[in-house]
């Protein structure tokens, strides 16, 4: 037999025997691994071709929450107020309430990790064709000491706002699974299979698509259900300004039309967790950044200090909580 | 380390070069094999090698003691420490926390107020299995099955097998430690079967069981959804620990044929069983053959009467139950599996079953249900976790999202189904008749499906945890 490696079954001491035909054996996985690359080469060019459905984003609460924000900016053609900025504006900022107040608004507000000056992306598609539109910024002091932003968020709104080309048709060599396998089902399933949410989110929403349809319903506000409990939070309250933020709030200003106003406001910590320095850190905050982004009327009624009943984490208020700190930005808004 | 992760990749391929390069000595395939064991169980915990070799070594020496010695006094003695030591050991760190915890709350229900320990104890990767390995090992000694191995390097690599080492399959003594004496040898069809398996197992784990994992969680972690989503849940949870442990025994067989070792199946196609003692000789093969040949038997098993018989059965499986874990969430599970086979026992010996012939159908029906009841207690937290759960299939509102969960389990579900009715009209003497392209083209769809839900963190083996 050609290549047959038998060795000698006699020895007393012999660990194993390899009876094996080498030829026989790579032939099968020279077979499998080539099987292997074509399939991963049908689903790149198929990606690319456009042959498959127009991927939906739904793959995990980060990419839903984003997608959803472009398409509301996108869509709502009617409104003239809109809230972007970090989660906290996401659970803060009850939009039917603001609605029950005559206000008509889209809560914008997407996840710290985008950084403010991808929130200037969303504000400025939300203004187009609006010149008289109020953009406020609502930021939490969590996030304006955030070092870094996370530039693979930062491509899920650009792909999101069609700003960037789809990645999955671009061949990177780091990224082989996400252009061709990834990219692939998740064209081939989203439409149609329902993508469970973990964690939190899945308790309340179950599935990416209800997440989605839930904050369209909604004028984008997105319900927290966690607790918050003081005694398990050891974060540090000594809030400051990251370095990123300047450049961040100059680049937010700038993608906005001349014209259109733009407001700051802090969103606010737990009792349990604030300090005495932090009421100099917040009025700082709201000084500079306001500066940054030439905000016209840095919001300066709104409490920054909230009972730690009315959180379900640092950063974000419950429901009800939500409800009652918008219907007082409604009456600050009204004065 | 485990199976599913990048560096098990790594560890496994250098393992199998160097495996191949000392081809020509027994004696270092063997320091390999252990060497190697040694190094996978260490990154766990390394302090728990010593532990390790503590209990196996006694066992090493009780069998070798009890092999050489003609008292069968001093047999019994030799294999009492065996046992003792081995269930010591178990105890210690699996149920101590458990008993006591038991213990003071009978207390406070009599009225006796005190205080309760703080008593937490490590419980050590794959403890359950390797004890019962090596219990199994001296009992087979004792009973003169097998001849007691001299050689510890050998007995420990037997013991440490590092694919089956942390979550079986529990391999009998009679059928691997010979495996260990022995020159192996490994030809085409045996790599190629055990890369089979190997495919098979990680499609299990990464496709079925993973995909599983999160519509469980969803619902078994939070308190307060209702209807018809926890029956599905429970569902899901079947499919999910079906892949997970069917899953994992696969990948070792087919890692261990690589290396021209056989390992006992532990699962065929259970969920087509179409009775309860059925399911039982498909799901958990050498666990259930365990408990039948250690402890029904020498129980009485089926020789004193209806009643004992149901009593030993019932017992056999609470037994079963808490060897999984202290709680008495697997005393529920073990108990509900006992009642159904103690029941179809006693219906199957009875003079009705010979004139009435239930259709396979309504017996599929049935030995499911047992089944998913089995399940429920098996994934809750507590036994009034499971309760509460059931009440609310009825009581509570389901959730808004309950349709699309159900097209989301139905799909897992369906492919449970697929995969158990492929494995039984396609097993690997019937694969071996196919073209060899048909078998590439296949092996090829389950490698892009693996690699298509390999996760940068894998989501850890469900059996590792007893």
């Amino acid at each position: 037999m050609p290549h047959q490696q038998h060795e000698s079954a006699t020895h007393r001491k012999v660990g194993q025997v390899y009876l094996v035909n080498s030829i026989v054996l790579l032939k099968q996985f020279a077979a499998i691994l080539l099987i292997f690359i074509g399939a991963f080469l049908i689903m790149w060019i198929s990606n690319r071709s456009g042959v498959m459905p127009k991927k939906t984003q739904l793959g995990d609460p980060d990419s839903t929450i984003i997608s959803t924000k472009a398409r509301l900016a996108t869509t709502s053609n009617q409104k003239r107020i809109a809230f972007v900025g970090d989660s906290s504006c996401l659970v803060n900022i009850h939009i039917p309430t603001m609605n029950d107040n005559g206000i008509d608004a889209v809560n914008l507000g997407t996840l710290s990790y985008l950084g403010i000056d991808s929130f200037g992306l969303l504000a400025q598609r939300f203004c187009q064709n609006k010149p008289d539109a109020e953009i406020f910024l609502v930021l939490h002091p969590e996030c304006v000491r955030m070092v870094a932003s996370s530039s693979d968020h930062r491509n899920i709104l650009l792909e999101a706002l069609d700003r960037a080309t789809d990645s999955s048709t671009q061949f990177q060599l780091s990224n082989l699974r996400k252009i061709t396998v990834d990219d692939f089902s998740s064209r081939l399933f989203d439409g149609w299979l329902p993508t469970p949410l973990k964690g939190r989110l899945g308790y309340r929403y179950g599935f990416t698509h209800n997440l989605m349809s839930e904050i369209f319903s909604t004028g984008g506000f997105m319900e927290e259900t966690s607790r918050f409990d003081a005694s398990d939070f050891h974060g540090s309250s000594d809030y400051r300004i990251a370095r990123r933020v300047q450049n961040e709030c100059t680049l937010f200003r700038s993608y906005l039309p001349n014209g259109v106003r733009v407001y700051l406001l802090v969103s606010p910590i737990p009792q349990s967790h604030a300090t005495r320095g932090n009421e100099k850190q917040i009025l700082e905050m709201r000084s500079e950044i306001g500066k940054w982004i030439q905000s016209e009327n840095p919001s300066k009624n709104m409490p920054t200090v909230l009972p730690d009943s009315s959180f379900g984490t640092v950063t974000h208020l419950l429901p009800n909580s939500a409800r009652e700190y918008t219907q007082q930005l409604c009456l600050m808004l009204s004065q | 380390m485990i199976f599913n992760s990048n560096i098990f990749i790594l560890f496994f391929s250098a393992f199998a070069l160097i495996y191949w390069l000392v081809r020509r000595n027994q004696r270092c395939r063997d320091w390999l094999i252990l060497g190697s064991s040694f190094i996978f169980y260490g990154t766990w915990d390394w302090r728990f090698l010593g532990l390790l070799v503590v209990t196996g070594g006694i066992d090493f020496v009780c069998a070798y003691k009890i092999g050489i010695s003609h008292n069968p006094t001093y047999k019994k003695r030799w294999l009492m420490l065996s046992i003792l030591s081995n269930m010591g050991t178990l105890g210690f760190f699996k149920y101590s926390g458990f008993f006591l915890e038991s213990a003071f709350h009978i207390l406070e229900i009599v009225g006796i107020q005190s205080t309760r320990p703080v008593f937490a104890v490590i419980l050590p990767a794959g403890i359950s299995f390797y004890t019962f390995q090596a219990l199994a090992y001296t009992i087979d000694v004792y009973r003169g099955h097998i001849k007691s191995e001299t050689n510890p390097v050998k007995y420990f690599a037997f013991l440490t097998f590092f694919p089956q080492l942390v979550a079986g399959p529990i391999e009998r003594a009679s059928v691997l430690l010979p495996q260990f004496r022995q020159q192996r040898f490994i030809n085409d069809s045996m790599i190629l079967r055990g890369v089979w398996f190997i495919l098979w197992g990680f499609f299990l784990k990464v496709v079925i069981a993973d995909y599983f994992a999160p519509l469980v969680d969803m619902v078994f972690n939070v308190k307060h959804l209702g209807g018809s989503v926890n029956i599905l849940a429970t569902l899901a949870f079947g499919g999910q620990i079906y892949g997970d442990f069917a899953g994992y025994s696969l990948i070792a067989i087919g890692l261990a044929n690589t290396l021209g070792f056989e390992l006992s199946a532990n699962f065929s196609y259970p969920y087509l069983s179409s009775n309860i003692q059925d399911f039982w000789r498909r799901w958990h093969q050498t666990l259930s053959t365990w408990f039948r040949d250690y402890l029904y038997i020498p129980l009485g098993g089926d020789r004193f009467g209806s009643f004992r018989t149901f009593f030993n059965i019932c017992l056999t499986f609470i037994l079963a139950g808490l060897w999984h874990g202290a709680n008495w969430t697997f005393i529920f599970w073990g108990l509900c599996h006992g009642l159904a086979l103690g029941c179809y026992r006693i219906w199957r010996t009875s003079k009705i079953s010979a004139s009435i012939r239930i259709p396979k159908i309504v017996g599929w029906g049935m030995t499911m249900w047992v089944v998913g009841i089995g399940w429920l207690f098996f994934r809750a937290t507590s036994v009034s976790h499971a309760w509460d759960m059931v009440r609310a299939v009825a009581k509570d509102q389901p959730p808004s999202w309950s349709n699309d969960y159900a097209l989301a389990v139905s799909f897992g579900l369906l492919a449970v189904w697929f995969y158990d009715v492929f494995n039984k009209h396609f097993h690997w003497e019937r694969v071996c008749a196919w073209p060899w392209s048909l078998r590439v083209v296949v092996k090829s769809i389950l490698l892009v499906f693996i690699v298509a839900r390999w996760g940068k963190e894998p989501p850890s083996f469900i059996y590792f945890q007893f």
